[in-house]
Formats: C-alpha cells, sequence, structure tokens
C-alpha cells in the first residue's frame, strides 16, 4: 500500500521536477507515560506519512506532510514552485546520486514487540513490575514501543525498504529528596535492558549517602553513560555539514586528520548497527550507509555528509542524507579497558556525575557550554563513594572537555531519553580537569 | 483537508457510548512555509502540513491519547477505540482515578487579525528582504569577519476546531511569522562567536516592518565584534546588576512560569523535565521582594502564544503567578485544577494533533515598574548591565540558574563605561526576586519555542519584561 502511494507521489513529481524523492512512512507507536508510580497517560499514534523533496531547475523544496490528503498537498506544493521559479538555484544544488542498486532492504524486526503493542495491560507491567523490589518512593519515566515501515524512491531509479521495530524508555526513581534515572533503546525486546534500568534508577535513588559540601572549581568526573551520551549527541550534531556551515559548531576551526580529543576518545556512527533503532542499510538520497569513524584516537575522520553538502566541499558523501541536512544515524564511543569499580577506585578526589539536563552553549564556534547536574551526584573521595551533591554545573568547553578524556569503562549502555536524541551506546568516562559550578 | 463539526461531535458521542466518562476531539492543523538562506545565498524552501484529530478520553479514572492523520468516520473510530482500550487498560494500575474540574464551557470561534497578508508581498520581495540582511551584515564589522549568516523565515496558520463531551465547541484560526538567524563572528585574534535570536508573533507581515530586523542584525554583529575586540572580563565578585528585557523575560519563563506549572507541582514531568522547588503547601508564600510580579497571559494581541481558549476549552486570561513577590497562581489544566480542588485556569495546549494537551505557559512578562533605564543605572556605583544573553539553564527543580551575558557593560558610579566579556551570573531563584529593588517602566517582548511533554511539544511563546536592578548578585 504505501508502495502505491510512493509511486502515485513520485510521478507526480517527476512531471515538474528535474529530481525528486519521496519517503512515505507509516508508523504504530504506543507509549506510557508514568508519573507518581502509576500511568499518567497512554498514548497510540497510527498514521502514515510522507516526505518529499523536489529539485526544479537547481531550487530545492523539501516537505513534510502529515496529513489525510497528501496526493492534494503534493499538487499544492507542485504549483507553488511554479511562482518560486524566480529564485536563484540553491547552494547546495547538486543532482541526486546514481544509486549504486536499485532496490535496499533493511529489516529489522522483532515479533515480540509487535505482539507487545497489542497488549497494553503487558506493557505497562513491564516497568511496573520490577519496581516493586525496590524500597523507593514512587517513580516516573515512559515505555515506548511500536514499528516504522517506509519506502523511499527516487527518481534515479532507487527503492529502499525499511522495516524496523523499536523500543525505548526511561525511569527516575525517588526516595525523599534522593533520585536517580536511567534510559535505554533497542530494536528488540530485552530484559535485562529494562532490569537495568529499573536496577540503575532504584540503585541511584537509594544510596545511603550523606548530602557534603562542594568546593567548585575543576575537578576529576566521571560522566555516566546517560551525561556523556547527550554531550556525544551535541558533538556528533557538530560534526555534520550544515552545522559547520551555519556557524552552530566548534568544529568550523578545524579539519579531518587533526588532532581534537584524547587519542582514548573514538566515536563512530553505527547505521548498520541492528541493535540500535535508527539502523538502516540506505540513507533517503538511495547511498549505501556504511558504519564510520567520526572521531578516531583523537582525530577528527569524517564530516558528515550528503551528496549536496559533499559535493560543496569537494568530498564524497558518507551516507547521512538528509535531503538537505546530513545527520547521524546511531552513534558509539569505543569502550576502555576499566570497570566501573576500578575507575571509581583509582580516583583520589572527583565526581561521579549519573544525570544531566539543559545543556546550553554560550558560543558554537568556541565550544563554551554548561550543563546541569541532576539525580545522583556522588562525591569521590580516595577512591570511596563518599557523599551526595545537588545539581552541580559542568561549565566548560567541549575541546578541552574530550581532550581531558583520561579513561572509558569496559561495559557501555545504549541510552535515548528526553535528552538524548540519537540512539547512543556509550561507556562511563573519567574526565580530568573539568570546571564545576555551583549556583550559590 | 478541514475536517466537518459533524464527524468530531460523532467521535465524541461514539466515546460516551462505549463508556468513556468523557471525551474531546480536536481537528488541528499545522502549515508552514520556510526558505532558508545561508550567507544570502539560498538553501531551500521547506513547506510543512501536519493536520489530523486527536483524541482524549477519560475512563474510569485513567487517561488516553490516540491520534490519527487519517479523517473518515471509521479510521476515526478505531482510533478512538484504541484510546478507550488503552484507558481502560491503564485503570487496572491507578492507584489514584485522574479526575476533571467542573468549569464553564462554552461555543466560540476567533481569530487573529493579518493587516498585511503574507500573500500580497511576493516572493521575490521576500526573497529580496532576506539576502540584504546578508549584504547588510557582511559589510557591518570593521575589524572582525563576518564568517556566517543563517536565516530561516517561516509563515505559519494553526487552525483548530474542537469539541468536547462536556458542550464546549471552539475554533480558532492564528497565523504566525517568524525570522530566525545565528551570527557567526571571527575576531582579529582568531576567535570566534556567534549570536542567534529569533522574532516571532503572530499576524502578518506587518510584524516584519515593526521588527526593523535590517538594523537590528547589522547592530548584532557590530555587538559580537566588540565582544571579540573590546570587552574586557571583570574580576568575580558580587555586583549590582541591571539585567536587560531579554534576561529578565527568558528568567521568569525559567523559573516563575515553570516552577508554576501545577503538574510540575503534582509530578507527572518527574521524569522528564522535572519538578518545582515550589510544593503546593508553597502558595501564597513569598518568593521575592515587593517590587516583584509575574503574569502570564495568553490574551495578549498579536503574542506568539495567542489563544483565547485552552485545548480542552477553558476561557483564558492573565493569570498572577507571582503578585508582589507572593506565589500567587499556579498553572493549572482540569486535571490538575482537579487534584488542588481549583479552577482550571485554561493552560492546557497541545502543539498539533499528535499531542496531548498539557499544562505550558503562553506569554510571560515581569510586570513593569516606573524606572527609566538611565535611572536604573545611575543608582548604581559598582555593577553590570547584562543587556543580552547567550548561554542559560536552569536545574529540574527551577532553584539554581545560570545566565552567560553577550552584550554585557560595566557599570562605575552611575554610568556605563565598558563592556564586559561573557559575565557569568549563577544564582538561586529566590536570591535574585529578593534582591530586585527597582523596575523598569518599558514592556519589551521575546519570542521562542518551549520544550515540554512525552513525546517532546514546542509550543509559541513569549516572554518578557523591563529591565530590572538586582542587587549583590554573584558574578562568575
Amino acid at each position: 500500500m504505501i508502495r502505491e502511494t510512493a509511486e502515485k507521489i513520485l510521478n507526480e513529481l517527476t512531471r515538474k521536477s528535474d529530481d525528486a524523492a519521496v519517503k512515505v512512512t507509516n508508523v504504530g507507536i504506543s507509549m506510557i507515560k508514568y508519573a507518581n508510580s502509576q500511568p499518567s497517560v497512554i498514548q497510540n499514534w497510527t498514521k502514515t506519512t510522507i516526505t518529499l523533496y523536489i529539485n526544479r531547475e537547481g531550487r530545492i523544496y523539501v516537505t513534510d506532510i502529515d496529513s489525510a490528503s497528501p496526493i492534494d498537498n503534493t499538487r499544492d506544493l507542485l504549483e507553488k514552485t511554479e511562482t518560486y521559479r524566480i529564485m536563484e538555484p540553491s547552494m547546495y544544488n547538486a543532482p541526486l546520486p546514481q544509486p549504486e542498486t536499485t532496490e535496499a532492504k533493511s529489516i529489522v524486526i522483532d515479533k515480540k514487540i509487535i505482539e507487545l503493542t497489542q497488549d497494553l495491560d503487558k506493557i505497562m507491567g513491564v516497568v511496573y513490575q520490577p519496581t516493586q523490589n525496590y524500597d523507593i518512593d514512587r517513580f516516573a519515566g515512559k515505555i515506548e514501543l511500536g514499528q516504522t515501515h517506509s519506502i523511499i524512491m527516487t527518481s534515479k531509479g532507487f527503492v529502499g525498504e525499511e522495516k524496523t521495530t523499536f523500543i525505548d524508555g526511561y525511569i527516575r526513581a525517588f526516595k525523599g529528596e534522593r533520585s536517580g534515572q536511567w534510559a535505554f533503546t533497542s530494536t528488540s525486546y530485552n530484559e535485562e535492558l529494562i532490569k537495568t534500568m529499573v536496577e540503575r534508577a532504584c540503585d541511584y535513588a537509594t544510596l545511603k549517602l550523606p548530602y557534603v559540601k562542594l568546593d567548585p572549581g575543576k575537578t576529576s568526573v566521571i560522566l555516566s553513560p546517560m551525561v556523556f551520551s547527550n554531550l556525544i549527541d551535541y558533538i556528533a550534531d557538530m560534526s555534520t555539514a550544515t552545522s559547520i556551515d551555519m556557524g552552530f559548531s566548534f568544529l568550523l576551526k578545524y579539519n579531518k586528520g587533526q588532532k581534537i580529543a584524547s587519542e582514548k576518545l573514538s566515536l563512530y556512527d553505527i547505521p548498520l548497527d541492528k541493535e540500535m533503532p535508527y539502523t538502516t542499510t540506505f540513507d533517503d538520497e538511495g547511498i549505501k550507509t556504511y558504519n564510520k569513524p567520526i572521531i578516531e584516537n583523537g582525530v577528527l575522520k569524517t564530516i558528515l555528509h550528503n551528496t549536496k553538502t559533499a559535493v560543496r566541499r569537494n568530498e564524497k558523501t558518507t551516507g547521512n542524507a538528509g535531503w538537505l541536512s546530513p545527520h547521524p544515524w546511531n552513534l558509539e564511543v569505543k569502550e576502555g579497558e576499566q570497570k566501573l569499580d576500578e575507575m571509581i577506585k583509582e580516583t583520589k578526589n572527583g565526581i561521579l556525575i549519573t544525570n544531566n539536563w539543559y545543556t546550553r552553549l554560550q558560543n558554537y564556534i568556541e565550544g563554551d557550554f554548561s550543563t546541569v547536574g541532576r539525580d545522583a551526584i556522588i562525591i569521590i573521595k580516595n577512591g570511596e563513594l563518599a557523599g551526595l551533591v545537588h545539581r552541580i554545573r559542568i561549565a566548560d568547553k567541549f575541546p578541552k572537555l574530550i581532550n581531558n578524556i583520561e579513561e572509558l569503562t569496559r561495559e557501555k549502555y545504549p541510552i535515548q531519553w528526553w535528552e538524548v536524541d540519537t540512539p547512543v551506546r556509550v561507556p562511563f568516562v573519567k574526565i580530568k580537569e573539568a570546571n564545576v559550578t555551583l549556583p550559590e | 483537508m478541514k475536517i466537518d463539526k459533524e464527524t468530531l461531535y460523532y467521535i465524541i458521542d461514539k466515546a460516551r457510548e462505549k463508556g468513556a466518562d468523557y471525551a474531546e476531539a480536536r481537528f488541528h492543523s499545522n502549515k508552514s512555509s520556510t526558505i532558508l538562506l545561508r550567507n544570502g545565498n539560498i538553501i531551500g524552501v521547506g513547506m510543512d502540513v501536519t493536520e489530523g484529530v486527536g483524541i482524549r478520553v477519560l475512563v474510569s479514572g485513567s487517561l488516553a491519547f490516540s491520534a490519527t492523520n487519517n479523517l473518515d468516520k471509521e479510521s476515526l473510530e478505531r482510533t478512538l477505540d484504541k484510546a478507550i482500550s488503552a484507558a481502560r487498560a491503564g485503570s487496572h494500575y491507578n492507584k489514584k482515578p485522574i479526575l476533571f474540574s467542573n468549569e464553564k464551557m462554552e461555543k466560540a470561534s476567533y481569530s487573529v487579525e493579518v493587516k498585511k497578508d503574507p500573500k500580497e508581498r511576493s516572493f521575490e520581495e521576500k526573497i529580496g528582504y532576506l539576502k540584504e540582511l546578508w549584504k547588510q551584515v557582511s559589510s557591518s564589522t570593521n575589524k572582525a569577519k563576518v564568517q556566517a549568516l543563517f536565516t530561516m523565515y517561516s509563515e505559519t496558520i494553526e487552525e483548530k476546531s474542537y469539541v468536547n463531551t462536556e458542550g464546549a465547541e471552539i475554533e480558532s484560526h492564528v497565523p504566525r511569522i517568524k525570522l530566525f538567524y545565528n551570527i557567526a563572528v571571527q575576531g582579529t585574534n582568531g576567535e570566534g562567536a556567534n549570536r542567534w535570536y529569533e522574532y516571532a508573533a503572530s499576524g502578518g507581515l506587518e510584524l516584519l516592518e515593526e521588527w526593523n530586523v535590517e538594523e537590528v542584525i547589522v547592530e548584532e554583529a557590530r555587538i559580537l565584534e566588540k565582544v571579540l575586540e573590546e570587552a574586557k572580563r571583570v574580576p568575580q565578585g558580587k555586583y549590582d546588576v541591571v539585567l536587560g528585557t531579554e534576561v529578565v523575560g527568558l528568567m521568569v519563563h525559567e523559573s516563575c512560569g515553570h516552577p508554576t506549572e501545577a503538574d510540575r507541582i503534582l509530578g507527572r514531568e518527574a521524569a522528564q523535565a522535572g519538578e518545582s522547588f515550589i510544593t503546593k503547601e508553597m502558595i501564597h508564600t513569598r518568593i521575592g521582594s515587593e517590587h516583584v510580579t509575574v503574569i502570564d497571559d495568553p490574551t495578549i494581541p498579536r503574542s506568539n502564544g495567542y489563544y483565547l481558549f485552552d485545548d480542552e476549552g477553558v476561557k483564558a486570561r492573565p493569570r498572577y503567578l507571582y503578585n508582589e513577590g507572593i506565589i500567587n497562581e499556579f498553572l493549572n489544566n482540569r486535571a490538575t485544577a482537579a487534584e488542588l480542588n481549583v479552577k482550571s485556569n485554561a493552560a492546557a495546549r497541545a502543539m498539533d494533533y499528535n499531542s496531548e494537551p498539557i499544562v505550558r505557559m503562553a506569554n510571560t512578562y515581569f510586570k513593569p515598574g516606573e524606572y527609566t533605564l538611565e535611572e536604573l543605572i545611575e543608582d548604581v556605583k559598582d555593577g553590570l548591565y547584562v543587556k543580552s544573553y547567550m548561554e542559560w539553564n536552569i536545574d529540574d527543580k527551577r532553584w539554581g540558574q545560570r545566565y552567560v551575558g553577550l552584550e554585557a557593560y560595566r557599570i562605575e558610579h552611575g554610568k556605563i563605561t565598558y563592556m564586559v566579556k561573557n559575565p557569568i551570573l549563577e544564582f538561586t531563584t529566590k536570591e535574585v526576586y529578593t534582591n530586585t529593588d527597582a523596575v523598569g517602566k518599558n514592556l519589551e517582548f521575546h519570542a521562542g519555542v518551549c520544550g515540554k511533554g512525552e513525546p517532546g511539544q514546542g509550543v509559541p511563546v513569549w516572554f518578557g519584561g523591563p529591565e530590572i536592578r538586582v542587587r549583590k548578585m554573584r558574578m562568575k
């Protein structure tokens, strides 16, 4: 059905364009949002959405249609492109690429997830039941699962079909004034990930440590995968060609091949990892995707491109289209050699920050930012967890922070939540001389 | 494709038949066209349509929401069935039922007047206007180099048709114009800086004329140049600070609007944007000096957060959140109002048809006082004037906040003496409102998109105020 819709729309588009592409997506999603240890709302979405790309004499149009009348909307759009012919060709004008293969499929389906979407009672219990084993006052969070089915067709003859299931969630557990939070993401139902999410959130909320005073300043920090994934999401976004072009990236000042981080840091874009929800074997231009380093051993290896941004820089696409802007698919940071316990034991003075939010930049070009810690923020003294502090900030520079990475753990966690858009698999990371501030 | 009201009524009637205690159906259409440019060169044009029906039901004290963009009756009924069965499933886990407050329901229709219809100006003219911005900015600096100007201009129309089982029937039509820019400048020593800002309001092209962006943006580039070439760091310490309208607006949004959202206070957003330092017992207690009054008013004509009825059919009015330093009123929807045993003050908003209505701000502002900016400054011996910011954040209880000044000046003996580089203000909510001792008389609004909810909903808001003077603030 969606293939027919895609064909019909592409036919409309090709009549009045030099290059065109269409993506038709069917989604069926269920989400349970929890607050005060009960569902606060249960939400469902079932719909078909359409995204169009038109290149008419070098002018580029991209449209998202989430409506009941996509064909009419498409015709309206085509009519408007008549009026818009007076504008000059796009600075990113380039033809859609000739496909390396005309048909491609990317199918990652877990039947258990499809079954669960039909059984809301069961989904609710998936999170609710394990929380009952912990001595917490209450929990909040969400569990979301569903499937997407997409067809991409381009006027160059490419047809790609994508089917993916996904499940992600997060829990924030409360015990008095203490709290803990953890998240996970996956393409398949995985009880271990759910168990870890509940366990970590509840363990952090029930730490029997006293609140202590902290002197702000430079210190070693261990960032949990919740925090590290948030910062990595920002860095990866700044590695796209359009972020650099629009003045939203500290990488504006660097070139590929330059050392920009500690050699301990290797960051990869991993579209082919089937456990991560944005997995795909082809991008929106029909180009085969591949796993690639963005930063490897501290060296900037890749700026993420689609065909258009690549042409401007005389480079090759990296299979990260986005018709207008390239984007990472899924991200992974290479593991280190330590266990978390060892990392803590080797820290004389430092802070373990288990969660954060509200990362904002003062200056994208220099990478000046701050982010606010939340939930368990644990003081480490002489290799031991020694106390808790409230809501500190890390206020620093991205280039400095990634240069000061000292070690990473062996264990990694797949994270996606309210503060992390792109699925990221990351370890704990230890960073020296991070600048920590307090409002008081 | 617009849906007829009869279909919406059909859905809520069916909901009643199927056992819902309450039901609402909202046809919600957002249409936008956007032009993107970099350094005066066109990137492309975006034209987006989001249009469908959101259905919300209460069954046995359990709330569920379903949405679809398939508008035939069968599909809508399937969507309703999903909502009802989801609510039933949820009720098995509900220890405390969700209830809605009793409210007066009305039938009404409203729209925003457009003085200059965007259709009256040709596409060529609009492009020409945007290209001119780059022309102006690129030659605006002396020493520093303007590396990039990204501009995004959009015209949107939001239309809603809403009915519920308690007799509300509301139609609305709100057009908006928005202009966003980011300027990146490199100084002579290689250091870079950027400034982004957005103008947005409801109305037509008359807004573009009022905003005067072509002059503002040149000044913005020159300010960045001064920050890079001339601004000096000042020693950390306590200073009297005059906060500009942009900082004041954001501050009241973050540390008055958000913490008075009753759903946060009651824990509904606990795992996302967090909770609040305010507990329900803190109503009518002091948070600041008598100079501090903060109002959230959806009914301000031509505002970005404009509405006359919320997405639960309740009539909007100004909400006095902090009144003369006292926590006066929370932002409530019908569920939080019922839990707190008060009336809803019409704070329920949904971003689009895919989104459940949740408690939101509209246009939040610090109530003006009597001082001119000069008068605020002349009574400062040793201080700072922080006019604009780039970085800001606040903790998830809305207590510890931070703003890093972009355009900021040193005040010495009642006079502005030089530009200060990136002063960092990090303080608590109580501290800043308690230390406020004088309030300016002008009122300026700034536009933004406020994020909240799960899935995240970004709704258009204004935040604003006059300049205010705050004594003895820590500067880092």
